[in-house]
């Protein structure tokens, strides 16, 4: 069985993983940027600072110095002392000063320009251990000096600063790298650790959400549970659920009141027709009793006599049980078009002699689409129905409308005694207006018989009492109500 | 004994019918409601055997109107209805009995004879009185074990006698409980029964006497019942 947790949590850890996968490799992707850049100004700043130091020395007679640049520095140049190597040397190649544990095997390019000293500086990173920077200045004048200075820089505010000769010296920094790798190192832990931490919390926050979320479906599914074959009166859609499921809830409370009276509706019928075939079968019982005690001849040719024909009530009402189950066997024959008013002209037949008087108002394009057997029966039971329950000498009206492709049979006739309570009860199986189970012809299930057989064809029987006039119609759903109306939906 | 049978069912009503009568019943049988209540109201039954789906007044009204009126014979109430609700509804209204259809015959006999041992206050199916006994089930009087031999109208008078020992019964009386209304009853009937029963019960002494201008009485005081 799939979980609805599960099924929602994977899709949600991987969502949520790989986005923060992504904003961390951006954020790790900016903050190495960011350290690198940090990391190299800082190089920068440092060899302008050991450019600046580069000084074009006059001769010096008296003490033998032959002048030139020179990197006015006196401290240690090793790289314990200054934190970084240094070298300072003329274009030519001759060294001027050097840290001495300077990396020999360390190829520089060397700048192709001088770089002005606000101007942007390139860094290299010459191998993964070392980065680098070289810049190709011009050596500074010391003021004051006899020796004019051939060109002097400006400040922003135009006052002269620094003057520098024509003497070009070559500054190279490099630094161990190491520190910005570890830096970056510790930036991609945090980071990671921090995503992982991220995903885990949201797998976390995801699974206890997820059925936080879902304890209310739980709870429906607990309330469903307690609704009982006794105690089908619970209302779901009373409960305080999410605005989610209320529809659920909804939808569930109507399924348990459509079966509640599918279940109640069984229930009346296997009740009717139990009680129905109490008084046959207590018969065929008085009928061997009594004819096994005293066995006469003429009391044993009687009894057997009569229990055939209590087998024979009883096949009929089968028959009639199991056309109400089951509709109209449609594997018998194929359905097609049946005109109406030739069907009720051969049903009206059977009535010539009775002493009603049955009026047609047909229209001869009435038609059904069915299995004529069932249009058969379904006019049989109708005209039955109203020349059996109307009062001697009254007036059956039977009338054929039109509509579309499809017809509306109407009959109609006097049924003093029927209330419009007893329309909600008309085409309930075995409902008869009288109790008593002593008319053996109507056993009150021909408008039964005739609703289960419009079922299939699409068809909607309805009662209505106007006036004391009874009309059941048949037609096509959509038919329009009046009061004291009562539909294949509300009955039974 | 005497039975209404209230009973819309032609086939149940009259198989019924015929089986009380092969039973040694007096039977008068009605298919509705309305005739029931006039039968019952004009006639004195031992018992009555009603349904409760019945044309024109249903069952359980007529039992109503029945008590309602005083008339406290015994109701059994044979119906098709098996619910709890109806039998309680059915005891309730007045009924001494309810038996659900489909039944078995002997169970409505014993049901039958259970009803009329208690109206009658006894507590089995013997009634001895003098040396005879009188078995309410079999229907059968008998003298130190031997059967007597009654017809079924003599065997009907001194049931009735002994099912109201100690009770002076009129011949109005004897022939209303023994006699079914579709029975042509002659005006010295019940006075050769009692011939013929004194005649068979010469040996035990004289167990049935006449009260001059009353009618018949057996037992004295009353009557004595033992285990059969």
């Amino acid at each position: 069985m799939t979980s609805l947790r599960r099924a929602l949590l994977a899709p949600i850890v991987a969502g949520v993983g790989v986005t923060i996968l992504l904003a961390l490799s951006g954020a790790y992707l900016f903050a190495t940027l960011r350290l690198g850049e940090q990391f190299d100004r800082s190089l920068v700043e440092r060899a302008r600072t050991f450019a600046s130091l580069v000084i074009d020395e006059p001769p010096d007679p008296g003490e033998g110095e032959p002048g030139g640049v020179v990197f006015d520095y006196d401290g240690p140049m090793d790289g314990e002392a200054l934190g970084l190597l240094a070298r300072i040397s003329r274009p030519n190649g001759d060294i001027r000063a050097a840290s001495p544990d300077w990396p020999t095997e360390l190829r520089l390019r060397r700048p192709e320009s001088l770089a002005s000293p606000a101007a942007p500086v390139g860094v290299r990173v010459d191998d993964e251990r070392w980065r680098a920077v070289a810049l190709l200045v011009r050596a500074r004048v010391e003021p004051p000096d006899e020796t004019p200075a051939r060109e002097v820089d400006q400040d922003e505010d135009g006052a002269e600063a620094v003057a520098y000769s024509d003497e070009r010296a070559l500054v190279e920094i490099v630094m161990d790298a190491d520190p910005l790798r570890a830096a970056r190192f510790a930036v991609a832990a945090a980071l990671g650790l921090g995503g992982l931490l991220a995903v885990v919390g949201t797998a976390l926050a995801t699974w206890w959400g997820v059925g936080r979320g879902l304890a209310p479906v739980r709870e429906l599914s607990t309330s469903v549970d307690r609704v009982g074959d006794t105690d089908q009166s619970v209302a779901l859609a009373d409960g305080e659920y999410p605005e989610e499921l209320a529809p659920v809830a909804q939808a569930v409370d109507r399924l348990i009141d459509r079966l509640s009276q599918a279940v109640e509706r069984e229930r009346r019928f296997t009740d009717a027709a139990a009680h129905e075939l109490r008084t046959p079968i207590a018969e065929l019982r008085m009928l061997t009793e009594v004819a096994q005690r005293w066995p006469e001849p003429e009391r044993l040719r009687r009894s057997i006599g009569e229990a055939r024909l209590v087998a024979e009530e009883m096949e009929s009402l089968l028959e009639a049980l199991l056309a109400i189950a089951r509709g109209f066997d449609t594997a018998q024959c194929e359905a097609e078009r049946v005109p109406l008013l030739p069907v009720v002209q051969t049903v009206a037949g059977f009535y010539e002699d009775s002493d009603r008087t049955l009026v047609i108002d047909g229209d001869p394009r009435a038609a059904w689409h069915g299995q004529r057997g069932a249009v058969l029966a379904i006019v049989r039971n109708l005209l039955a129905n109203a020349v059996d329950h109307s009062s001697p000498g009254s007036k059956v009206e039977v009338e054929l409308r039109r509509v579309g492709d499809s017809a509306i049979f109407a009959v109609r006739n006097q049924a003093a005694t029927l209330s419009r309570d007893d329309l909600s009860l008309l085409f309930e199986p075995f409902w008869r207006k009288e109790a008593s189970r002593s008319d053996r012809c109507h056993r009150g299930l021909g408008l039964a018989i005739v609703q289960a057989l419009c079922a299939p064809m699409g068809l909607n029987p309805r009662a209505t009492l106007e006036g004391g006039v009874l009309t059941v119609q048949v037609g096509p759903g959509g038919i329009a109500r009046g009061q004291g109306t009562a539909t294949l939906g509300e009955v039974g | 004994m005497r039975v209404l049978i209230i009973e819309d069912a032609p086939r149940l009503r009259e198989t019924l019918t015929d089986g009380l009568r092969e039973s040694g019943y007096a039977v008068d049988a009605v298919d509705n409601g309305r005739q029931g209540l006039v039968h019952a109201r004009t006639t004195e039954y031992d018992v009555i055997v009603l349904d409760l789906m019945l044309p024109s007044v249903d069952g359980l009204t007529l039992l109503r109107e029945l008590r309602a009126s005083g008339d406290d014979t015994p109701v059994l109430i044979l119906s098709a209805r098996d619910r709890t609700e109806h039998r309680v509804e059915g005891l309730r209204a007045g009924a001494d009995d309810y038996v659900v259809k489909p039944f078995a015959f002997a169970e409505l006999l014993a049901r039958l004879e259970a009803l009329c041992r208690r109206s009658k206050g006894l507590t089995n199916n013997a009634v001895r009185i003098g040396g005879v006994v009188f078995d309410l089930g079999s229907k059968l009087f008998t003298v130190g074990g031997a059967e007597l031999g009654f017809t079924p109208r003599e065997g009907a008078v001194l049931e009735h006698l002994f099912l109201n020992a100690g009770r002076v019964v009129s011949r109005t009386e004897l022939e209303e409980h023994i006699y079914s209304e579709d029975r042509q009853v002659w005006s010295n009937t019940i006075d050769s029964a009692i011939a013929a029963i004194r005649r068979k019960l010469a040996d035990a002494g004289e167990l049935v006497r006449t009260r001059r201008g009353l009618g018949y009485q057996v037992g004295k005081p009353a009557r004595d019942t033992v285990q059969p």
